[in-house]
C-alpha cells in the first residue's frame, strides 16, 4: 500500500525506493491520480487529469526498470505541469476560455526532457489566465476558478503558478514545473508552503511554453524541497535550438551532500522590517539559522523604479504576446475584469516608453548583479506577508502592513520584480507560519547561473530545519 | 457597448489631441494654478485613442478602470523619464543574464 507517508516523502526518497524495486511506479501513480482527482477539484488545483498517460508512462517505467534501464532519479516518479505548457494531444488552455479547447501536436521541450527522464505526467495544473500578465486582481482570475492554499482553503495559492504550487504542497503530484515572469514561481510557492525555483533567464527552454514577456518569462521546478528541485532541474536545464534565449553552460545537481563550504550570504536592508510580524519574526529566526553555516552581512539593495520597469515590460510585450485578443474582442472573454481591460491598457504604452524602460532596465540589472555577485545569495523574506483572502479584490483583501516594499500583483519585497528584470535565479522555501495557519517563506537570489550554490545554501537550511515536511490538513 | 458613433468619437479624440501640446506647455502654470494636470489630459488623450479603435469590445464601466490604469502607466513613464541616460545606453534586448 502506498501510504501518505510515501507520497509525501519526496522524489529523492520516491526515487530510491523505485530503483530498489521497493515501490511500484504503477501503484504509485494511482495513489497520485486517487488524491488529484479527490482533493484537486477542492482546491481547484488541476485543469486535465492526464489518467491513461499517466498509467502508460508508469507501466512503460516499471518495465524499463524491471528490465535494469534505470534513467535517473525523476524515471516512475509522478508530476504535473502547469497548463501553460503544450501538451501532445492534450487541451492547453493558458487558464482561460479562449483557449480551453486549444490542443498543440507537439511537447513542449520541458515535457518532453521529462518524458526523456521517465517522469510520470499525472495532469495539466490550473493557473492565472494567460499568465496573469495584464493586471489581474481578484483569486478567480482563472476559468477554473480561485486556486487554494492547501494550508487554509480560504486563503489564495497566489499565481500564475497556481496549481503546482498548491498541488506540489498538497501531495497531489511529487513535484511540478511553472513558469515565472515577475513572480509567478516564487510567490505562489511561499503561499502554499513550497520549495520553488525561478532560474535564470536562458536557464530552461521555453519553447511550448505560453510567451507572456519574451525578454522575462522563466521556467522552474516546484517541489518539496530544494534537493528536490536540484533533481528537477537537473532533468530540465539546457541548451534548446528550439529556444534561441537558452544558454549552452551545463547544470548538472551535484546531489544535497556536495556542499562543504560556508556560505556568504547578505540580508537586503528593508526587504523585511515592515513586514507581518509573523514573517519578520520567521526571517530572524532563519537568520539564526543560517548564521550556524554562513556569514552573513547586510547590505543596501540598489535603488531603481523596479515596478515601473517591470510593469512597463510586462504590459507592453504581454499586450503584443496576447494582441490577437486585443483585436479580436475576446479578451471579453477573460474572467477577471483587470484582465478583460489590460490589453486595453498596454496598446497605449508608446515605443519610447517601452524601450525607456528597457534603457533603464539594463542599468538596474547591472546594479542588482554587481551587488549579488559579491555574495552566495540575497535574503529576504519571499513575501511580506502571508497568503491573501480568496474573496474580494485584492486591494481589499491585501493583508496589513507597514508600508512595505509592493510590486504590482502582490506584497512581494522588491527582490521579487529585481530579480525578474534581472533575470537570476531565486529559491524560496517555507519557514514557518503566520497568521490564519498559513506559512511564510525565505528567499536566496542570487548571481546569474547561480542556481546550483542557491540550492546548495537552501539544502543546508532545510537539513537544519522540518518546515518543508510539514504536510498541509487535506487529505 | 459604447452608442456614441465612430465619428463623434474622432471628434472627441481630435479636440483632445489639439488640446494637449497647450497642455504641455504650460505644464508648471497650470500645477500652480491647480488646474487639471497635464497628465489628466494625457490620460483623456489615450482613453480616447482606445476609444476609437477597441470601443466596440467595451462596456460603459470599463472606460473609468481603463483611465486608471492608464494613468499608471503615466506615472511608471514619468518615474523611468527620471534617469538620466546617455546616447550610448541601449536597452536590454540583447539579454545575456550575468554580463556586467
Amino acid at each position: 500500500m502506498v501510504t501518505d507517508d510515501i507520497l509525501f516523502s519526496g522524489i529523492r526518497s520516491l526515487g530510491n525506493s523505485v530503483r530498489a524495486r521497493k515501490l511500484s511506479p504503477v501503484e504509485l501513480t494511482e495513489a497520485y491520480l486517487k488524491r488529484l482527482e479527490t482533493i484537486g477539484p477542492k482546491l481547484n488545483a488541476v485543469v486535465t487529469v492526464t489518467r491513461e498517460l499517466a498509467l502508460a508512462q508508469a507501466r512503460a517505467a516499471e518495465k524499463e526498470i524491471a528490465a535494469g534501464k534505470y534513467r535517473g532519479p525523476l524515471h516512475g516518479i509522478p508530476y504535473g505541469i502547469k497548463d501553460a505548457f503544450a501538451t501532445k494531444g492534450i487541451a492547453t488552455t493558458w487558464g482561460t476560455a479562449p483557449y480551453r479547447n486549444q490542443v498543440f501536436d507537439y511537447d513542449a521541450t520541458v515535457v518532453a526532457r521529462l518524458a526523456a527522464a521517465g517522469a510520470v505526467l499525472l495532469g495539466k495544473l490550473a493557473m492565472i489566465e494567460l499568465v496573469g500578465g495584464l493586471g489581474y486582481n481578484t483569486a478567480d482570475a482563472s476559468f477554473t476558478g480561485p486556486c487554494r492554499t492547501p494550508w487554509n482553503p480560504d486563503y489564495f495559492s497566489g499565481g500564475s503558478s497556481s496549481g503546482p504550487a498548491s498541488a506540489t504542497s498538497a501531495g497531489l503530484v511529487a513535484f511540478s514545473v511553472g513558469g515565472e515572469t515577475g513572480g509567478s514561481i516564487v510567490q505562489p510557492s511561499a503561499n502554499c508552503g513550497a520549495s520553488g525555483m525561478r532560474t535564470t533567464y536562458g536557464r530552461v527552454s521555453r519553447h511550448g511554453s505560453v510567451s507572456l514577456c519574451w525578454t522575462l518569462d522563466k521556467i522552474g521546478p516546484i517541489c518539496r524541497s530544494a534537493d528536490d528541485c536540484g533533481l528537477v532541474l537537473d532533468a530540465i536545464a539546457g541548451y534548446d535550438r528550439l529556444d534561441p534565449a537558452t544558454s549552452r553552460r551545463m547544470f548538472r545537481y551535484a546531489g544535497r551532500e556536495a556542499n562543504t563550504k560556508k556560505f556568504k550570504l547578505a540580508v537586503v536592508k528593508g526587504s523585511y522590517e515592515r513586514s507581518q510580524p509573523e514573517v519578520r519574526t520567521n526571517f530572524e529566526k532563519s537568520l539564526t539559522v543560517l548564521s550556524k553555516f554562513a556569514d552573513i552581512e547586510h547590505v543596501d539593495f540598489p535603488d531603481f523604479p523596479y515596478g515601473a520597469i517591470l510593469s512597463t515590460i510586462l504590459y507592453s510585450e504581454g499586450t503584443a504576446a496576447f494582441r490577437e485578443l486585443v483585436d479580436n474582442g475576446d479578451m471579453r472573454q477573460m474572467q477577471n475584469h483587470a484582465d478583460r481591460i489590460g490589453g486595453y491598457i498596454g496598446m497605449t504604452i508608446s515605443a519610447v516608453e517601452y524601450l525607456q524602460a528597457q534603457r533603464v532596465r539594463k542599468l538596474a540589472r547591472i546594479a542588482v548583479d554587481g551587488l549579488v555577485s559579491k555574495y552566495d545569495a540575497l535574503l529576504g523574506p519571499t513575501t511580506t506577508s502571508v497568503a491573501r483572502r480568496i474573496a474580494g479584490s485584492f486591494n481589499q483583501t491585501a493583508p496589513p502592513q507597514r508600508g512595505a516594499a509592493r510590486a504590482s500583483g502582490g506584497p512581494q519585497a522588491a527582490l521579487v520584480p529585481a530579480g525578474n528584470i534581472a533575470g537570476v535565479p531565486a529559491i524560496t522555501v517555507p519557514n514557518g507560519f503566520g497568521q490564519n495557519g498559513l506559512p511564510t517563506s525565505l528567499q536566496f537570489l542570487g548571481a546569474a547561473w547561480s542556481e546550483a550554490t542557491l540550492i546548495a545554501a537552501a539544502n543546508a537550511y532545510q537539513k537544519a530545519t522540518d518546515w518543508h515536511t510539514r504536510r498541509p490538513p487535506v487529505g | 457597448m459604447f452608442v456614441k458613433s465612430q465619428g463623434k468619437n474622432r471628434r472627441t479624440f481630435l479636440r483632445a489631441l489639439a488640446a494637449a501640446p497647450a497642455i504641455s506647455a504650460t505644464r508648471e502654470a497650470a500645477a500652480q494654478d491647480a488646474a487639471p494636470s497635464p497628465e489628466s489630459a494625457e490620460v483623456a488623450v489615450r482613453a480616447e485613442l482606445v476609444r476609437l479603435r477597441f470601443g466596440k469590445y467595451l462596456n460603459d464601466d470599463d472606460m473609468p478602470e481603463i483611465k486608471r490604469g492608464i494613468e499608471r502607466m503615466l506615472r511608471n513613464a514619468e518615474a523611468l523619464s527620471r534617469f538620466k541616460l546617455t546616447n550610448g545606453d541601449e536597452p536590454d534586448f540583447m539579454f545575456h543574464p550575468g554580463d556586467v
